[in-house]
């Protein structure tokens, strides 16, 4: 049991600290969050830096561009990234940690070839449509619908409506998750994974403004989109167990950059306080102190998660990962209202028009609102714990139904 | 980093949970009220566990020890905390690397700290061989500031009285009513925070046991106790009070473990720069620990219904003790203190 870095560890570290202090300074700043094709070139121009530095894809094997770097290798490049105030995965986010690693595990050897590079290198964009307005944490019960058609049955056409699809405005590729089975058949087994590109006539957005005011998420309308057949990845119906392999890396790896945020975002909320005088009432001082003992434990339990990862035989995240996201999304609220309550009446009052800049606090408290409901809410993240962890039995109701 | 514990701190574990087992443990369900003077040191279980070499685990090989470091101490003290093992066990770990005659576990030692102001209760004292005390020495001069020091007694010189119902049934207590107490010094103040330093560890250690062996018994409830023609653990209001005592535990026990391997990195003299500060990871540990504690025994209770509430079924055992706990080595609000100092 132990926390240093190993030689080779520690030349990574040192030789990334070095490429980080060199190239960060040739970044423009980062753009307005509503200026989407201002986004894309930002982020896109630092995953192309990333990439041509060997930096990308840093935890997929070799012998698909990545780097084929240990976990730990991974954890390290994520704190030091977020250490030297790295620019976040943004729009790339879908991409590198959804669809890529999905397309690596399932995906055909042409659609590995004609994807793969091209995340890595920052040139093609993806988004997710996987929920639906009446599929969130029931996510099997989607209704968007794929019927085989042409002369040998070589498109499937989509019709329905898929919502929070993060990045859309921007994408070049959607993950898309449809129904080709029987709508009322067994709600797990008729889902399919289809490569849907972005500029296919029939698909719509309609922006989302969330109650920050910024434009992250989109409604995307489906009608009579007609996907290749070719674009399916993996077996017609197989689509739910192919989803859940992505899940298990979004959860795992996701949020290791917001600790090492959170931590430095604590100690100058205990600045602030010192400054106003807060620090002198000791509730307040000891819930900030009480909150750092909290993300300490959590990145304590990211390393914990990490070396398990390291030695395990498939590399993916384990149990402690849900562990870790319902602690971790609560804490995160529990930091933004905090830092709101040190400020005081300053915290009603926003300098940005829209107040749509990453670490803008009042941006960043109505941000973390989603916190406890992206990428499975907390009550979904306790029905794991209890079901999968502990084996306690599932809600009756759970196990059947149709997708209707 | 590889932060999995070793084989070889699994299999002490294992040593350690082996003996326990031999050993009939406070909280196990169908334990009748106790009768007065029941409570104190289970001097079988001690001896076994003194061979085992629990209390020399952090001395070195050449002074009869083990020669292994906190991170190994921790897996002990969680062993030992899931089976509520009662006696002076903190104190005397921690007396051993200090003071080599008490490495072997011949000897019980008991701790006390004197530097607030508050009545000062001791445990287990008609048990012990020794006592440590820390204890803050008024400076000569009127208005000088004193020094905190530490000082070994006679149990036997002091004059204290016994507590007729001690909350935690088998810990006695008693009330001390003598100051300035007498003793020969063996630690200056360096060595008073390292001793509140390292038993808060250990207590920590000792909670998570507590908060995990209770997950177990609900979660092993939850899955038996049928209500409404189904298992209590099929409904989310039931399940997630399990699920968030797994999480409390898990957390704790990560906090635990790494504050450990700090502290022993802290001790081989190697550059931390990158990690936190061992003293504030500790007390980060015991906050966690303590509260995984306190909650889990309310949680587990709730879990198991009225029942929850009898003496037969034992729960209140672990409530008593993670209580008292949560007392010992810096309370929340002095451990929250300690880590706003390095923020």
């Amino acid at each position: 049991m132990q926390l240093r870095d190993t030689p080779d560890q520690q030349r990574f570290r040192e030789e990334l600290r070095a490429w980080l202090r060199a190239t960060l300074p040739t970044l423009d700043p980062q753009p307005s969050q509503d200026d989407w094709p201002a986004r894309r070139a930002h982020d896109s121009h630092w995953q192309a830096l990333l990439h041509q530095a060997g930096y990308a894809g840093l935890n997929w094997p070799a012998e698909y561009g990545g780097r084929g770097a240990t976990p730990t290798e991974h954890l390290i490049f994520l704190e030091e990234s977020e250490l030297a105030g790295a620019p976040y995965v943004g729009v790339n986010f879908v991409g590198l940690l959804h669809a890529g690693p999905t397309l690596i595990a399932e995906a055909s050897p042409e659609q590995r070839e004609r994807h793969i590079p091209a995340i890595l290198r920052g040139e093609e964009i993806w988004c997710q449509g996987f929920s639906e307005p009446d599929a969130g944490s029931d996510l099997a019960a989607l209704r968007t619908r794929a019927v085989r058609e042409g002369a040998g049955g070589e498109h499937y056409v989509v019709n329905g409506r898929k919502t929070w699809t993060s990045h859309a405005e921007v994408a070049d590729y959607c993950e898309l998750l449809v129904r080709t089975g029987p709508p009322d058949g067994p709600k797990h087994q008729g889902i399919t994974w289809l490569i849907m590109p972005m500029d296919t006539p029939g698909v719509a957005l309609r922006p989302l403004m969330t109650a920050g005011g910024s434009t992250e998420f989109s409604e995307m309308i489906l009608e009579d989109v007609r996907i290749p057949v070719a674009n399916r990845v993996g077996q017609e119906g197989d689509g739910w167990r192919i989803a859940m392999v992505t899940f298990a890396f979004e959860r795992g790896t996701g949020f290791v950059s917001e600790v090492v945020w959170a931590r430095r975002r604590l100690v100058e909320i205990a600045a602030l306080a010192r400054e106003k005088a807060a620090w002198e009432d000791s509730q307040t001082r000891r819930r900030i102190a009480r909150l750092a003992a909290e993300f300490d434990a959590l990145w304590a339990l990211v390393k914990r998660n990490v070396s398990e990862a390291e030695h395990s035989a498939d590399g993916v995240p384990g149990p402690g990962s849900s562990v870790f996201k319902l602690r971790f999304s609560e804490a995160r609220q529990h930091l933004d209202d905090l830092h709101a309550e040190v400020r005081g009446r300053d915290a009603l009052a926003f300098d940005d028009e829209l107040c749509t800049y990453d670490g803008e606090p009042g941006y960043e408290r109505l941000r973390s609102l989603a916190y406890t409901i992206a990428a499975g809410t907390s009550q979904v993240q306790r029905n794991i714990i209890g079901e999968r962890i502990l084996g306690l039995p599932k809600e009756p109701s759970a196990a059947k139904g149709g997708a209707r | 980093m590889d932060f999995r514990p070793t084989q070889d701190q699994l299999a002490l574990a294992g040593a350690v949970r082996d003996v326990l087992g031999k050993h009939s443990a406070p909280g196990t369900p169908g334990q009748k009220a106790p009768e007065a003077g029941i409570g104190g040191v289970d001097v079988a279980l001690w001896r076994d566990l003194a061979e085992l070499g629990i209390f020399g685990v952090r001395v070195p090989e050449a002074g009869g020890g083990l020669g292994l470091g906190h991170a190994e101490s921790v897996h002990v003290f969680e062993e030992l905390g899931r089976c509520l093992a009662t006696g002076p066990f903190t104190a005397t770990a921690l007396a051993a690397p200090l003071l080599p005659e008490y490495a072997g576990g011949r000897h019980r030692v008991g701790f006390g700290d004197l530097t607030g102001g508050e009545p000062q209760i001791l445990e287990h004292l008609d048990a012990l061989d020794a006592l440590l005390v820390v204890e803050t020495v008024e400076g000569e001069a009127p208005g000088a500031v004193g020094h905190t020091q530490v000082l070994r007694v006679e149990p036997i010189e002091l004059r204290a009285d016994a507590v007729p119902h001690p909350v935690d049934p088998c810990v006695p207590l008693h009330r001390l009513r003598q100051k300035p107490l007498r003793g020969e010094i063996v630690g200056d103040a360096g060595t008073a925070d390292a001793l509140l330093r390292e038993g808060a560890l250990l207590t920590a250690a000792y909670q998570v046991g507590i908060a995990a062996v209770l997950t177990e018994r609900a979660v092993a409830y939850a899955k038996q106790r049928t209500q409404f023609g189904r298992a209590i653990g099929s409904f989310q209001a039931v399940k997630h009070l399990c699920a968030d005592m797994f999480a409390r535990a898990e957390l704790a026990r990560a906090a635990v473990h790494s504050a450990a391997v700090l502290l022993d990195d802290e001790a081989a003299g190697h550059d931390g720069a990158d990690l936190p500060a061992a003293a504030a990871a500790v007390s980060a540990a015991k906050l966690l620990a303590d509260e995984a504690a306190v909650t889990n025994a309310r949680s587990a209770i709730q879990v198991h219904g009225g029942m929850g509430c009898t003496w037969e079924m034992g729960l209140h055992f672990h409530l008593k003790r993670a209580w008292a706990l949560s007392m010992a080595y810096g309370r929340a609000a002095e451990h929250t203190d300690l880590i706003s100092e390095s923020l």
